[in-house]
């Protein structure tokens, strides 16, 4: 949110929704490397509490985890990933054990993995742009 | 003048977020951000802040547990991804309602309605850390902070300090739309006490320096939402 620099157009990749990321920060690209770094920080350690909730049957934790880390791809404009963990949260407030989300589960997984390789991969190519 | 505030929130990127739009907005000082209910009213029961940006669902605790612990009623903005939360955030007076991730502008349209609440009609009913009373021919000045508690005497009224008490014309009723209500609190047809002096309560009656003063049954539960009970 610094006054708007120079910088050539980043491409992003094609799953992070540019305009609405630039609706929440503009074209203030240091700040949105903080905003990658911060939340890849947040997704490896809510996805490890996930991994926690799931062995432990827990579907309570389950949701609760998965609340918290469905506004990290707001916040990142991975919007796609946020619409499915909604879903899934949804899902897990209305299951009556953790059998009825286990393949859900497993999806939204494979979900994380990729969010987090998106941010990852574009928080080394953004920090090296600006630099 | 910018208003104090506090951001409870326990995901780092939210809050760090939240701490920026603040910044930018010139209008707020951030006294602390918080990942926990706990934490922070640890924080709050001690400090005095004019606004909380308050997440929902938060470990050990939720933010409406806080609001029902906190001893005074800073201004509130919720700040959650769920929408569910509309009619508790109603009945708690919450100013607005902020789904995760917002817009700065979204964010500066939620400032706008806490600082028209603190506009001249607010201003009215709520009079700020002092008052004025008359007493002995002239306005003598009352840091609410020195008030004990209010009592009434008829036609009259007795403010009670820890160092003097004054006796001044006025009623309880009339002096309980107008004191800040963040700090004090009507208890009794005829007493109206400063919640941050309490010493202790006890089945119908409470304490404040050694004096006794009773509790009406039908606001008890009331009292008792106002004070933070682990």
């Amino acid at each position: 949110m610094n006054p708007a620099k120079s910088y050539k157009k980043f491409i992003f990749n094609e799953k992070i929704d540019e305009d609405y990321l630039f609706s929440l920060y503009q074209d203030d690209y240091e700040y949105i490397v903080e905003i990658f770094n911060s939340s890849l920080d947040s997704l490896k350690e809510e996805t490890a509490h996930l991994a926690t909730a799931f062995e432990s049957s827990d579907i309570g934790l389950l949701k609760n985890v998965t609340h918290k880390i469905k506004p990290i791809f707001g916040f990142t404009g991975l919007l796609h990933h946020q619409e499915m963990l909604t879903r899934f949260e949804q899902l897990c407030a209305n299951a009556k054990g953790i059998s009825n989300v286990t393949i859900q589960y497993m999806e939204v997984n494979e979900l994380l993995k990729e969010g987090r390789s998106i941010l990852k991969d574009d928080f080394n190519r953004l920090t090296e742009f600006i630099s | 003048m910018k208003l104090n505030c506090a951001i409870i929130e326990d995901l780092k990127v939210a809050a760090d977020y939240l701490v920026r739009c603040c910044e930018k907005s010139e209008q707020l000082e951030v006294k602390g951000h918080f990942p926990d209910v706990k934490s922070a009213l640890t924080f709050l029961n001690k400090n005095t802040v004019d606004l909380l940006f308050l997440d929902v669902e938060m470990p050990g605790a939720t933010g409406f547990e806080l609001l029902d612990n906190i001893t005074y009623k800073p201004k509130v903005i919720l700040t959650t991804s769920k929408e569910e939360y509309a009619y508790n955030a109603f009945q708690y007076n919450v100013a607005d309602f902020l789904k995760k991730p917002f817009t700065y502008a979204r964010f500066l349209e939620a400032l706008g309605k806490v600082t028209s609440m603190q506009g001249p009609s607010a201003g009215a009913t709520n009079p700020g850390n002092h008052i004025f009373i008359k007493s002995d021919g002239k306005l003598v000045r009352l840091n609410n902070d020195d008030i004990l508690f209010i009592e009434s005497m008829g036609d009259y009224v007795k403010f009670v300090t820890s160092e003097k008490k004054y006796i001044t014309y006025n009623t309880i009723k009339n002096l309980e739309e107008k004191i800040n209500k963040d700090c004090f609190m009507r208890v009794h047809r005829s007493y109206i006490i400063n919640l941050l002096k309490i010493d202790d309560i006890r089945e119908n009656d409470l304490f404040i320096n050694g004096i006794e003063i009773p509790i009406s049954k039908n606001l008890r539960a009331d009292v008792l939402k106002r004070l933070t009970i682990l």
